[in-house]
C-alpha cells in the first residue's frame, strides 16, 4: 500500500493527538494519584516508640528521603516534582495511619515514589515512621499505655532534683517521694513546670512530663542573663500543685556565664549620643537652659517673696 | 477693674467671699468621705492590676507585636492634652486681659497639674519593665523625640506648679489668719505655704512679676509639650501618623479637651459648694462660647486630616482610612466626629445650650469624645502598617483592650480626680485676692487685723 503525502500527513497527526493524550493523561495520573490501597490497615509498629528508634529512622530519613522529601517542618521539598513532595510534619502526610505510612514507604506509588521494601526492609521502614510521627506532638503510640499518674498521699513529701547538663544545655528534673527508710519512689506522668525568677515575677522557660523514672527534661535558654555572679534561681512546680505546698527544689541555682550589663555601661544599637545632629543638640541644649533658667529666677523671686515677710 | 467699695461695705463683701470660698475646706460630709473612698477604691484596684502586670508581664494586656501601642499610649496622649488647659486660660487668656476668665484660672491649673501627673505616670505603666524607664536619663539620646517628650512633661509640669502656688500664696496668708479649727497639721501646712506673706506692696510686685514671667513662659512650654507628643507620632512613617499638621492638630485638640474638662469641674464645684455666685450662669456662657470657638478650630484641622488623604487614597492610607469610615472603627469613628464635634458645635451656638447643665452633658460627650479621638489616633494605625502584617497568630491582628489595662486606665482617672479633690479640699477653688481686686476691695483689707 502507498502512502501518500496527505495520507502521511493524517497519519502523524493521528500520532500526535495519541502522544497528547498518553502525556496529559500521564500527568494527570501523577496529579491525582493519592489514590491507595492498603493491604493490611490493621498492622502496628513493632518497635517502641522512643528516642532510640526516632534517632535511627532519622539517619535512614537522611539517606533516602531526604533528597526528595526536604527537612520536616522547613517545606523544602524537591520543588521540581509535581506533585511537591509532602513535608514529614504536614498535616496531610501526619493525618495517615502508621498502617498507612508504612504500606506507601514500602511499596511506593508506581509513579514518583518509589518502593523501599527491599532497599530497607520491614524494620528500618517502621523506624522511619517513628521518625516522622516525632514530628506531631498529638501522636499517640498503638502500644502506648498511659502510666498512672503518682498521686501523692497526705503527709507525704516530693523531692525535685535538678541536674543541668551544660554540654546539652538542657535541665533534667527527676521528681521522687523520699521516704525515710524507704527507696526513693519516682513521680510519673506528672507535669512540672519551669520558671527562672525575675526581678518582677517568674518568667516560664518550659514544661514537660515526668516519665517512668519521674524524669522531665526542658532547654535551658542559654542566653538568659542571670544576677551578678552569672546565676539565676529556678522554680520548678508540679502543675497540679502550684502551691508546692510538700515539694522540695534541690540545686535550684544555674550559673551560667551571663552576667547582665552594669546599668551604666554604655550600649547602644547603631546610633549614639555622639551622633546627633548639631543643630538639634543645639535647639535642645538652647531652650532647655534658657526656660529652667527663667524658672530659677521664679524661684529666686519667690525666696525674695519670703525675705520680705521678715522685714 | 470696678469702683473702689467704700470701707465697710468692702469689709462685709470680703467676709462674705472668704466666708463662701472656705466653705469646700471645712466642710467634711459624708458625701466627700464616700466619694474619697471610692476613688481610692478604684486607684487601690486599678494599683492591684498595674501590680499583676509587673509580675506577669505586659503579656497581660491585648498589646502584641503589631499593637505595641493600645490604650495606655491613648491615656497618655489624653492626659496630655487636657493639661494644655492651664496655659490657655491661666496665661493667654490672662495676657489678653479676659477677665471673665479669672475665676476659673486655679480650676484650669489644677486640672493641668493632674493631668501632667498621670501623663508622666501612665507612660509607666505602659513599660513591661518600669525600672527601665531611668534608661532614659542613663542612656537617652538627644536625637530622641522620647528624650524631648520627658524633658517637656517635666518643665511642663514645674511651671504648672509655680503658676497654681504663686497665685495661691495671699490666699493661703488668708487660710492661716481667718480659717479656724483646722487640724494642727493644716494649720502648719499653711503657715509653710504663705511664706509669712504680709501682703505689703513689694510682695505683691514680686507675685505680679513671677506670675508674668510664667504666664509667658508657659505658652511656648505647653505648645512644645503636645507638639512634641506629636511627633512621637509624626516623626514615624506609618499611614495616619505620617502627617505634617500634627503639632496643631493636637494642640487644638488638646484646647477642645481642655475646655470640656473645665466645664465639667466647674459645674461640679459650683453644685457641690454652693458658688453659683462665682461660677454663675455668665461664666458657664462665656466658657461655651470658648468651648464652641477651639471646636471650630478643631473641625477646620479635622477637615484637613482626613479630607486631604481620603481625597487621594493612597495604598496604605486607603486602607487605614477605609477602616476608620466604613470599616472596624466606623462607629466609633462617627462617634466622636459628630457626638463630640459637630452636634456640639451646632448646640452651643444656641443660648439655652450653654445653661449649666445642658452644657454640662454636652461637655461630657466631647471630653468622651477627646478620649476616643485618642484611642482612634493610636490603635487603628498600628494595625494598618506600611508592610501587611502576615504569618503572625490570628490574635496579633485584633486589639481588644484587657480587664487589666481598663482596670489601669481607671486608675489613671481617679488618680487624677483624687488629685483635683485634694486640691479643692486644701485651697479655695477661685483666686480670692484676685476676685477682690476685680470687685474693688483695698488689698489692704485681706491682711488687716491679723497678727503674725
Amino acid at each position: 500500500m502507498k502512502i501518500t503525502i496527505t495520507d502521511k500527513n493524517k497519519l502523524m497527526r493521528y500520532i500526535k493527538t495519541i502522544l497528547i493524550l498518553v502525556v496529559f493523561s500521564f500527568s494527570f495520573n501523577t496529579l491525582f494519584s493519592q489514590e491507595w490501597t492498603i493491604e493490611d490497615p490493621d498492622i502496628v509498629n513493632p518497635n517502641a516508640f522512643n528516642q532510640e528508634t526516632i534517632d535511627l529512622g532519622s539517619d535512614l530519613y537522611e539517606a533516602n528521603c531526604k533528597s526528595c522529601h526536604g527537612d520536616p517542618e522547613k517545606n523544602n521539598g524537591n520543588a521540581l516534582l509535581v506533585p511537591l513532595p509532602p513535608d514529614m510534619a504536614s498535616e496531610i502526610l501526619q493525618k495517615n495511619s502508621d498502617a498507612e505510612l508504612f504500606y506507601k514507604i514500602n511499596n511506593g506509588n508506581k509513579l514518583l515514589m518509589p518502593f523501599f521494601s527491599t532497599s530497607l526492609g520491614e524494620e528500618k521502614i517502621w523506624q522511619v515512621v517513628s521518625f516522622i510521627r516525632s514530628f506531631n506532638p498529638d501522636y499517640v503510640p498503638a502500644d502506648f499505655v498511659e502510666a498512672e499518674k503518682t498521686e501523692l498521699a497526705l503527709g507525704q513529701k516530693a523531692v525535685i532534683r535538678i541536674v543541668i547538663q551544660d554540654k546539652e544545655e538542657k535541665i533534667y528534673a527527676n521528681a521522687l517521694i523520699t521516704e525515710k527508710g524507704l527507696d526513693d519512689v519516682p513521680i510519673v506522668n506528672t507535669e512540672l513546670k519551669f520558671y527562672v525568677k525575675r526581678y518582677f515575677g517568674n518568667m516560664e522557660i518550659g514544661k514537660a512530663k515526668t516519665n517512668d523514672k519521674g524524669q522531665a527534661v526542658i532547654d535551658f535558654p542559654i542566653n538568659i542573663p542571670g544576677d551578678s555572679t552569672g546565676c539565676v534561681d529556678l522554680i520548678v512546680m508540679m502543675s497540679d500543685n502550684p502551691e508546692q505546698v510538700n515539694a522540695v527544689v534541690e540545686n535550684a541555682q544555674i550559673c551560667s556565664p551571663n552576667i547582665p550589663i552594669n546599668i551604666f555601661e554604655k550600649r547602644v544599637m547603631w546610633s549614639e549620643n555622639s551622633r546627633t545632629q548639631w543643630w538639634a543638640l543645639l535647639s535642645y541644649g538652647f531652650i532647655v537652659v534658657g526656660v529652667w533658667l527663667t524658672i530659677l529666677y521664679v524661684v529666686f523671686q519667690i525666696i525674695q517673696v519670703k525675705k520680705l515677710s521678715k522685714l | 477693674m470696678a469702683q473702689s467699695l467704700p470701707r465697710d461695705e468692702a469689709k462685709k463683701r470680703l467676709d462674705k467671699i472668704t466666708t463662701d470660698l472656705f466653705r469646700p475646706i471645712i466642710k467634711h460630709d459624708h458625701i466627700s468621705h464616700l466619694w474619697v473612698f471610692i476613688l481610692l477604691l478604684i486607684i487601690g484596684l486599678g494599683l492591684a492590676s498595674w501590680f499583676f502586670q509587673i509580675k506577669n508581664g505586659l503579656a497581660v494586656t491585648a498589646m502584641r507585636d503589631h499593637v505595641s501601642w493600645g490604650m495606655y499610649i491613648s491615656n497618655f496622649v489624653f492626659f496630655v492634652a487636657v493639661s494644655l488647659i492651664g496655659s490657655l486660660i491661666s496665661s493667654i487668656m490672662h495676657l489678653l486681659n479676659i477677665h471673665w476668665a479669672k475665676p476659673v484660672s486655679r480650676i484650669a491649673e489644677q486640672i493641668a497639674i493632674a493631668a501632667v501627673t498621670l501623663a508622666g505616670l501612665i507612660i509607666i505603666t505602659d513599660m513591661g519593665r518600669p525600672d527601665r524607664f531611668l534608661n532614659i536619663f542613663l542612656h537617652g539620646r538627644f536625637a530622641s523625640p522620647i528624650v524631648w517628650d520627658v524633658t517637656v512633661i517635666t518643665t511642663y509640669m514645674v511651671i504648672s506648679a509655680l503658676l497654681l502656688y504663686i497665685p495661691l500664696i495671699p490666699d493661703i496668708a488668708l487660710l492661716r489668719d481667718r480659717l479656724k479649727g483646722i487640724p494642727n497639721w493644716q494649720q502648719k501646712l499653711y503657715k509653710i505655704l504663705s511664706l509669712g506673706w504680709k501682703g505689703s506692696a513689694a510682695q505683691y510686685k514680686k507675685i505680679y512679676h513671677s506670675m508674668r514671667i510664667l504666664m509667658i513662659l508657659i505658652i511656648p512650654v505647653a505648645l512644645a509639650i503636645h507638639t512634641v507628643t506629636s511627633w512621637l507620632f509624626a516623626a514615624t512613617l506609618r499611614p495616619g501618623w505620617d502627617t505634617t499638621i500634627f503639632g496643631p492638630y493636637f494642640v487644638t485638640g488638646a484646647f477642645v479637651a481642655g475646655t470640656a474638662a473645665v466645664i465639667i469641674t466647674m459645674y461640679v464645684y459650683r453644685s457641690r459648694y454652693d458658688l453659683q455666685e462665682y461660677i454663675h450662669d455668665k461664666l458657664f456662657d462665656n466658657m461655651n462660647k470658648l468651648l464652641v470657638l477651639v471646636l471650630l478650630v478643631y473641625l477646620y484641622f479635622n477637615i484637613n486630616e482626613f479630607f486631604v488623604p481620603g481625597y487621594k487614597m493612597k495604598t496604605a492610607d486607603g486602607i487605614h482610612l477605609r477602616s476608620l469610615f466604613t470599616g472596624t472603627y466606623a462607629p466609633m469613628f462617627w462617634m466622636v466626629q459628630i457626638g463630640g464635634l459637630i452636634l456640639p458645635i451646632i448646640l452651643l451656638v444656641f443660648k439655652p445650650f450653654r445653661k449649666p447643665a445642658p452644657s454640662l452633658i454636652i461637655s461630657i460627650f466631647v471630653l468622651l469624645g477627646a478620649w476616643f479621638k485618642r484611642y482612634l489616633i493610636v490603635i487603628p494605625t498600628v494595625q494598618h502598617p506600611y508592610l501587611p502584617i502576615q504569618n503572625v497568630p490570628e490574635s496579633f491582628h485584633t486589639y481588644v483592650p484587657t480587664g487589666i489595662e481598663v482596670s489601669v486606665t481607671l486608675f489613671a482617672f481617679a488618680s487624677a480626680i483624687l488629685i483635683m479633690t485634694v486640691l479643692a479640699k486644701l485651697f479655695p477653688v477661685i483666686t480670692i485676692w484676685e476676685l477682690a481686686e476685680e470687685e474693688g476691695i483695698d488689698k489692704d483689707l485681706l491682711n488687716e487685723n491679723y497678727d503674725h
